[in-house]
């Protein structure tokens, strides 16, 4: 057998698991786009509707996608303030500390992720500690179903993905390379922008995908920190299919998502190729 | 006389061991000066605190008469060729090598004129826009010394900057920086294990041992007039005998009488390179040469030159030839007679360091 035939056997099993639960999935979406809601609640397929199209005017959606992603970038963007200054210092500790202390990261994803998110409700709730705390310096009773306590989780439950690529990819720069960077008059601040920074970039990248992604469409977060009034991408869809049983508007909103989501990734990939040609 | 380093009782301990022990010496400017010394000497020590990499524990250093020691290593007028080569891997060649130009803010005139001048020195122009990793090492090394060369430094600094390289290039390579070095008259401090290398390349070396510095000269010097016993024996592949001199006789448990040019009397020991001893199958008798008679143990055929081991009263000595037509080799187990001029026998007496 030859190398390639068989390289091609490895692939066989994802392929037909990605065909029959990822593509032939996304086939029905877009088939249930162009369908339409009946009085009963069940999608007529009998010709090729727009209804769906018009309801995402009717239905108010554009205020939400913006709200989705201008949540996103800014869960992405403060997991990115917070967390490339902590990988950074993790590098710098002993190789005893570093491994703590990524472990210490690592615990959250030990633990259940919807108990989780539950115990920020307490905190954020009317005698929660956060709650407390904010209090003292703004005129709040609870904190409990506002944007703010959906972007605390967010960034809470998001955090590591962007340590963790920022770390591993500033763990293999080597210090030889901040050396000769000294050595070529950079102070240690061009040090670390010229070659530090930028060497990191591709962490740096992994981690805002990794990030962006899964705050955009998130779901249970704002279900539970949100409330039912404070809509974003990922439970409106939900809404639609569960409760208002308006499954092609629901697949249109699905649609959107995964564009927006192709589009930035598409984006930093771009922009990752360009560093590399 | 103005000098472009100095060092001043320089020492620098590390907290397990001391690297470099109460280290001075100068370097003129313009000169090609090695450290050459055995793994762990402390050579590569000094070579960065030069750079600022690393602080003395006392003692002082002056580039250009001026103190450097509380300089941070971005101020200094320094340039460095590591031994990994430590080239950026995010950035082309071109951009690797006006880095230094750049992170300085020169303008665009003066860095594509300054690349034009390096590049004229330095063969890489069909490189400029590609990654480090798409080079040889080789090419790697040219882009180093190229990224170093552009800043125009008061003093270069090479670390083992061949270690890495096979010995056709490294030869190569050795021509080229010299002849760089040569051209441009940038003050070179060039680290290097390797005795031929310095022997070829340098002005003045450094011989280190330990973190001390044992003797410095230019190669001739050093080869000829090795002043101890580390540099005699680090430098060639001497024959080494240890006994007393007395009344220039060398006298030891395998020799009764060698005859040497020494005056003094004492403890000592004796060096005979094997380069300087020749052979033939009858005795010689000459008021200027020491012969001994011996048969030939071993021949190893090394292309270019022969090495002749031979067993002498229960002792070796090894002997190389070059391989011309008129040589005629002895075989294995037959006798034959060394000699060796009397005024080329190195002698180190016991009381020199």
């Amino acid at each position: 057998m030859t190398r390639n035939k068989l390289n091609n056997i490895l692939g066989l099993p994802g392929i037909i698991f990605l065909s029959i639960f990822f593509f032939t999935p996304s086939l029905f979406i877009f088939r249930y786009i162009f369908g339409s809601r009946t009085r009963t609640g069940k999608t007529s397929f009998d010709k090729i509707y727009f209804d769906s199209f018009s309801q995402l005017l009717d239905f108010n959606v554009v205020p939400i996608i913006n709200k989705s992603v201008v949540t996103a970038f800014f869960v992405t963007l403060i997991c990115f303030v917070v967390g490339y200054p902590f990988a950074y210092y993790i590098k710098k500790l002993s190789t005893t500390m570093k491994y703590f202390s990524l472990f210490l990261i690592s615990i959250p994803f030990l633990t259940n992720f919807l108990s989780r998110t539950y115990s920020w409700k307490i905190l954020v709730s009317k005698n929660g500690l956060i709650t407390k705390y904010v209090s003292m310096f703004y005129d709040v009773s609870s904190l409990l179903f506002t944007d703010f306590a959906v972007v605390l989780g967010m960034v809470y439950v998001y955090l590591p993905f962007m340590i963790l690529p920022i770390f591993t990819s500033l763990e293999n720069i080597e210090d030889s390379l901040l050396e000769s960077a000294k050595d070529l008059y950079a102070n240690p601040f061009k040090a670390f922008y010229y070659v530090t920074f930028k060497l990191s970039l591709p962490g740096v990248i992994a981690g805002v995908v990794l990030t962006f992604i899964p705050s955009l469409g998130a779901y249970i977060i704002p279900q539970i920190l949100g409330g039912s009034k404070s809509m974003y991408l990922g439970n409106f869809t939900v809404l639609q299919f569960i409760q208002a049983s308006n499954w092609p508007l629901g697949s249109l909103v699905s649609l959107i998502i995964l564009l927006f989501m192709v589009f930035a990734i598409n984006l930093l990939f771009k922009f990752e190729g360009q560093r590399n040609l | 006389m103005t000098y472009a380093l100095k060092f001043e009782n320089v020492s620098k301990s590390f907290s397990t061991s001391d690297a470099i022990k109460d280290i001075s010496f100068e370097v003129e400017k313009g000169e090609f000066f090695s450290l050459l010394g055995p793994s762990g000497c402390g050579k590569t020590t000094i070579l960065r605190i030069i750079a600022g990499l690393e602080q003395p524990t006392s003692g002082d250093v002056y580039i250009n008469e001026q103190l450097i020691n509380d300089i941070e290593p971005h101020l200094r007028p320094v340039n460095t060729v590591f031994q990994s080569y430590s080239l950026f891997p995010h950035l082309t060649v071109k951009e690797n090598i006006i880095f230094g130009l750049k992170i300085r803010k020169y303008d665009k005139k003066e860095i594509d004129s300054s690349l034009e001048e390096v590049i004229a020195l330095i063969d890489l122009k069909d490189h400029l826009k590609r990654k480090p990793h798409q080079l040889s090492g080789g090419e790697q090394q040219r882009v180093a010394i190229a990224r170093a060369l552009i800043n125009k430094p008061e003093v270069l600094l090479m670390d083992e900057p061949l270690g890495a390289l096979d010995l056709k290039l490294r030869e190569r390579l050795q021509v080229e920086i010299k002849s760089i070095q040569e051209s441009t008259k940038i003050t070179t401090i060039y680290v290097t294990h390797d005795q031929t290398e310095a022997l070829a390349m340098s002005d003045k070396i450094a011989v280190m041992s330990k973190g001390e510095i044992l003797q410095v000269d230019d190669p001739e010097t050093l080869y000829e007039k090795p002043t101890n016993k580390f540099t005699s024996n680090f430098l060639g592949n001497p024959n080494v005998f240890k006994g007393v001199i007395k009344k220039e006789k060398f006298i030891s448990d395998e020799f009764e009488e060698i005859a040497v040019s020494n005056k003094k009397n004492g403890p000592a020991s004796i060096f005979i390179r094997p380069e300087i001893i020749s052979f033939g199958f009858n005795k010689v008798t000459s008021p200027n040469v020491n012969c001994v008679e011996g048969v030939v143990e071993h021949i190893l055929y090394r292309g270019s030159w022969l090495d002749v081991i031979v067993s002498v009263n229960n002792t070796k000595i090894e002997i190389s030839k070059e391989n011309n037509f008129d040589l005629s080799i002895p075989d294995e187990g037959e006798k034959i007679y060394l000699y060796w001029y009397i005024n080329k026998t190195w002698v180190v007496f016991d009381d020199q360091k």
